[in-house]
């Protein structure tokens, strides 16, 4: 029944920002949809460790080395949150701001890959004879 | 035998990597970030599948290894200013790896004898060279319990004159030598290629059994 949980919180929040914006109180309308996106968050937030706990025992089980995996769950986890981010920045009108956001997680997500492009180098240069 | 089993790993590890993954992708936020995240997917793709052939060509070397170098690199090079954050993470990396590298360890070593591993000390290298190389490792190897077994002989077991307390030494359990230490060399030697000479291995002989196997010669 989440499902319905959800979907009906988005849609009240929906009708309530319509209303606001109508009445020209697009401050407020602002802020119901950062509260709204949070308490979605919220509610599937111990799901998303479910998922993530089972994965990397997948992971663990296999051979496949751990770093890599961590480091995969922290780039989805940097795209979420700068999503979340530069949604509501857009909503607001802020296209410039969105812009930034979405540039740091870039950033972010290039230092972090860093390491395994630097192991796949170093891996290729060892191959060749 | 070898490069079927070989074959049998590797093409496991591809199999998995891939399931994993697809979730992975079913997990991804739709918005131009997913370029990214398929960039890095991408070399991990090729990570698992070239790396079983750099271990065939020089089996000195572990991917590993090398990320985590990098990774405290990186470290260094963020907090140049704040030395004492910088020291921090090193740290922190670093009792991430040993506890993995024991991990890895223990598991290699529980297999293969009737002696189960109580514990591990590892010292790495710690200059820019080879940094993450390991140093040193003693294991301290104890009696494999059995359930049924460790509550028949728990009364046994417990012996007061058994504890002293000895100040001269600083280790007070009591470590010998011991027989398949060899055996153990020799894993560790192949797998890890550790010198030989690096690695102390030392029976941890509170139970009756293990007096009968260790040598007498006591070493700390």
């Amino acid at each position: 029944m989440e499902v319905v949980q959800i979907v009906g919180i988005g849609l009240v929040a929906t009708i309530l920002i319509v209303l606001l914006r109508q009445s020209n109180r697009s401050d407020f309308a602002l802020l119901v949809s950062v509260v709204t996106g949070l308490i979605i968050f919220a509610m599937v937030i111990d799901k998303v460790k479910y998922i993530v706990d089972t994965l990397s025992n997948l992971s663990r089980n296999a051979n496949i080395e751990f770093t890599y995996f961590t480091t995969i769950l922290k780039i989805i986890g940097i795209a979420y949150i700068v999503e979340f981010g530069a949604q509501i920045s857009r909503d607001a009108g802020e296209e410039a701001i969105a812009s930034k956001i979405e540039l740091g997680g870039k950033v972010l997500i290039m230092v972090l890959a860093m390491p395994i492009l630097l192991a796949l180098m170093d891996l290729i240069i060892k191959i060749l004879p | 035998m070898a490069i079927l089993e070989f074959l049998r790993n590797w093409v496991k590890d591809i199999a998995i990597m891939f399931i994993l993954l697809s979730i992975v992708e079913l997990a991804l936020p739709n918005n131009n970030m997913k370029r990214y995240v398929n960039i890095v997917i991408g070399f991990m793709v090729i990570i698992v599948i070239i790396s079983p052939f750099v271990k065939l060509l020089n089996k000195n070397f572990s991917i590993e290894q090398e990320i985590f170098k990098t990774m405290v690199d990186e470290v260094q090079y963020q907090y140049d200013e704040d030395l004492a954050l910088q020291n921090l993470q090193a740290r922190q990396i670093k009792e991430t790896y040993l506890k993995k590298l024991k991990e890895n360890i223990k598991e290699s070593i529980d297999g293969v004898l009737d002696y189960q591993v109580d514990d591990i000390k590892i010292w790495i290298s710690e200059d820019d060279e080879n940094y993450g190389e390991i140093k040193d490792i003693e294991i301290v190897m104890g009696e494999k319990k059995d359930i049924d077994h460790y509550e028949h002989d728990s009364i046994n077991t417990i012996k007061i004159e058994e504890i002293k307390i000895d100040t001269s030494n600083f280790e007070v359990e009591k470590l010998e030598a011991f027989e398949e230490a060899d055996k153990i060399k020799n894993i560790l030697h192949e797998k890890y290629s550790i010198p030989r000479d690096s690695i102390r291995i030392f029976l941890n002989n509170n139970t009756e059994e293990g007096e009968k196997d260790g040598e007498d010669d006591q070493k700390n």
